[in-house]
């Protein structure tokens, strides 16, 4: 049983060499709508070593979640992408569902939002986690099952030879992500796509849940990136973040990189958005103003320039480029003012004077 | 087990629901007496005028004394008016009453008496003593001077005996059960084929058009399943017979009871096809739209990120979950064919319970109406249950 587990291991560390796992170059992926094209991913490029994890943030509408399908290639019929997708040295991008199928639970894996809704309620866990090792690795009968049964032990959930028996609704929604987790790793693929794996858990669940990700990912060197509107979230799990605003990618650098010198307005209304313990009780969140962009015409300048409290007439002119920081190679941002720049501490000052005049005015009420 | 208790306790009291209300409505449809002995009345003409041919009229309400004859009377079905009246002779034993009537006018010792009378009531037009003995005799004999409630206690305590009572019409001979016995397996070999050849049709034919959703070739069979839809039954019953019965002769054109079983089936193929067909285009537009909703569920997306192919998607995640909504409205068509299917019937010479309820509607043979009443309401109850059992077997969720 446990010999079956690790020769699917070993054959994922034989079939990718370490190293970039994953190239993505100006990458687009754009939908035909009724209201015209959708440019929900406009122009994207990162790559990802093996072993990895990359957090990809970004409020609802940025494009993280298409992304990851496009990377995939899990997207609907009337979508339209161009760029490049290289995984493990192969062009994936444009490949169709038949050459595909042979990667996705293989190789890329992925798991959903929300596990009440992504497994089959009408089948039994055992028979869904057996799926893919029968389809990628012909097992079958007695040795899937006991194949199942040691995923779900190694996914922490206890007594697995009873839930390979029963139906989803039966388990809790932390059980059903585990189940899911599961699942994603049965073939022991090279690449997971986490989409907002915790966003619908309890909170003290997330925790675990996350946890377990990132232990499957040291076990079997396999590459995360784990897709979520909480930066909260990737700040432990992850060695790299990817900020997406309106389709673009607007800041990329190392996870502790980033924390100490975010330089994207938007990054940084992201994190003030994030509760925090040391606040007195009943502090007002710091919300971002306005709605996302308009995917179907996209603000001319840069995209979140509307909705920024620090934005001057360049910047909804004219479109910033990703450069690179002064304080790490690694790290990239798309910014005209970005935070700690004169201009930006000018506006700072004026904002946080306003606020403060706001909470006295507040105080005499 | 309190669960199935109670759902049988539900299913009797629906039972007897549908019994009593069509009990009732065939009493007040038509006088059982005149089935079983025909016009009594016709007696003597004492005017002189029409004759009460065909038509027995029993009067209700109160009548003065005299004796009645039938001036105009009811000869078609449409024409429910017939003219009383009364020559001021005897008062006629069992004329104590008049139905329905619109106006009584008196002209000195006669009175006219016009009303909407109901073809099929009896009227007795000072009887002969022979054919009042015949009344008496059948009333006792059937319980018809009871009350209605006493009536109806003594034809359930028979039914459910397994004895349906006489044929009103055929003079009580042979007996329903006999007639029941006849045409219910063939309606029910019918009904199965019909429907085992709609869900042969619907289910690839569904998954097929879900699989190309909106792609032309959807839109098409969109469109060829509302043209059978909007087809009439029989418009498709004749076409059927004539391309393949009559100008290929592929089959027989008509059933022929004495034939044996294995051609009977071969007879009823072109009916229940006729049958088969549009409840195929209506099973087809519900698993379509079902199977189109389930394949926009993310454990579709989920599957197909396992790497399993369109096929298996379709077949095994995507149909179970579809399929709710085909079996609930498969149920109701099942139990509404059983004793519906008059048209194809009829086209076919099919001789089964839906002509045969017809027929009984039509002369007021209230114990052959009740039988197959009944036996549609009993086959909607079985249906039903089976339909939970069906349920319970494709979704764990609903299970007990």
């Amino acid at each position: 049983m446990s010999g079956q587990q690790h020769s699917t291991q070993l054959q994922s560390d034989g079939r990718v060499p370490d190293g970039t796992l994953l190239e993505v170059t100006d990458l687009t992926t754009h939908f035909r709508t009724e209201r015209g094209l959708v440019r929900a991913v406009d122009g994207v490029t990162f790559s990802l070593a093996r072993g990895k994890a990359l957090g990809v943030v970004g409020e609802s509408g940025s494009g993280k979640t298409v992304l990851s399908r496009t990377i995939m290639g899990l997207l609907p019929s009337n979508a339209v992408n161009s760029g490049s997708v290289r995984f493990a040295g192969q062009e994936v991008l444009g490949l169709d569902a038949k050459q595909m199928r042979h990667l996705w639970g293989r190789e890329m894996s992925m798991i959903f939002q929300n596990p009440m809704v992504s497994l089959n309620p009408l089948m039994k866990i055992g028979k869904q986690i057996q799926e893919p090792l029968h389809i990628h690795l012909g097992l079958d009968g007695r040795a899937a099952r006991e194949t199942a049964e040691q995923l779900l032990r190694e996914v922490h959930i206890p007594e697995p030879t009873k839930r390979l028996d029963q139906y989803p609704h039966e388990l809790s929604g932390g059980m059903r992500q585990r189940v899911m987790i599961a699942i994603a790793m049965a073939c022991g693929p090279t690449l997971l796509f986490a989409d907002e794996p915790t966003t619908a858990l309890d909170v003290t669940v997330q925790a675990q849940i996350l946890e377990l990700i990132g232990e499957q990912r040291r076990e079997r060197n396999m590459s995360v990136i784990l897709v979520t509107h909480d930066l909260g979230v990737v700040a432990g799990h992850t060695d790299e973040i990817a900020v997406m605003y309106g389709g673009r990618l607007v800041e990329k650098a190392p996870t502790r990189e980033l924390f100490a010198n975010m330089k994207m307005p938007y990054t940084k209304s992201l994190m003030r958005s994030i509760p925090k313990l040391d606040d007195p009780s009943h502090t007002r969140l710091l919300t971002i103003p306005g709605r996302p962009p308009d995917l179907v015409n996209p603000p001319k300048g840069c995209r979140f320039a509307p909705r920024c409290a620090y934005a001057r007439d360049k910047c909804l002119q004219e479109e910033p480029p990703l450069v690179t920081a002064d304080t790490s190679p690694d790290h990239v941002y798309a910014c005209w003012y970005p935070v700690g720049s004169p201009e930006f501490r000018e506006r700072d000052a004026e904002i946080m004077a306003t606020i403060t005049t706001g909470v006295e005015l507040g105080g005499t009420r | 087990m309190n669960y199935w208790l109670q759902r049988a306790g539900m299913a009797v009291l629906l039972l007897l629901a549908v019994s009593m209300l069509t009990f009732g409505a065939m009493n007040i449809l038509g006088d059982p007496l005149f089935n079983i002995l025909g016009p009594v009345s016709g007696a003597k003409d004492l005017q002189g005028t029409a004759q009460a041919d065909g038509y027995a009229l029993r009067t209700q309400g109160e009548i003065p004394s005299g004796s009645y004859t039938i001036v105009d009377d009811v000869d078609t079905l449409d024409h429910r008016e017939a003219v009383l009246v009364a020559t001021g002779d005897t008062l006629p034993k069992r004329a104590d009453t008049i139905a329905g009537l619109d106006a009584v006018s008196a002209t000195g010792t006669d009175i006219t008496i016009i009303g909407g009378v109901v073809p099929g009531q009896l009227v007795m037009n000072g009887p002969e003593p022979s054919q009042l003995a015949d009344v008496e005799a059948a009333e006792q004999e059937f319980y018809l001077d009871q009350p209605l409630p006493v009536r109806y206690v003594s034809w359930l305590t028979d039914f459910v005996q397994g004895d349906m009572g006489p044929q009103f019409s055929k003079t009580g001979e042979p007996p329903v059960t006999d007639l029941i016995k006849e045409r219910l397996p063939r309606s029910l070999a019918l009904l199965v084929m019909a429907q085992l050849m709609a869900t042969i049709i619907a289910i690839p034919w569904s998954l097929w058009s879900a699989a190309k959703a909106n792609q032309p070739v959807d839109r098409v069979s969109t469109v060829t399943t509302f043209l059978i839809i909007a087809l009439p039954n029989f418009a498709l019953g004749v076409i059927l017979k004539y391309v393949f019965a009559i100008q290929l002769g592929w089959f027989p054109q008509t059933f022929n009871a004495g034939d044996s079983y294995l051609e009977q089936i071969y007879q009823l193929f072109l009916p229940a096809l006729t049958i088969a067909l549009p409840a195929a285009a209506v099973y087809q537009r519900l698993l379509r739209t079902d199977l189109i909703t389930t394949l926009q569920e993310d454990f579709i997306l989920m599957a197909r990120a396992k790497g399993v192919d369109r096929r298996n998607i379709l077949m095994k995640h995507a149909l179970r979950p579809s399929l709710f909504s085909f079996i609930t409205v498969f149920g109701i068509n099942t139990g509404a064919l059983i004793g519906g299917a008059l048209v194809v019937e009829n086209i076919f010479r099919v001789p089964g319970l839906g002509s045969a309820i017809v027929e009984a509607v039509l002369v007021e043979d209230f114990p052959v109406v009740l039988a197959i009443v009944m036996i549609v309401a009993f086959a909607f109850v079985l249906v039903n249950i089976a339909i939970d059992v069906i349920y319970s077997l494709i979704d764990p969720r609903v299970r007990r």
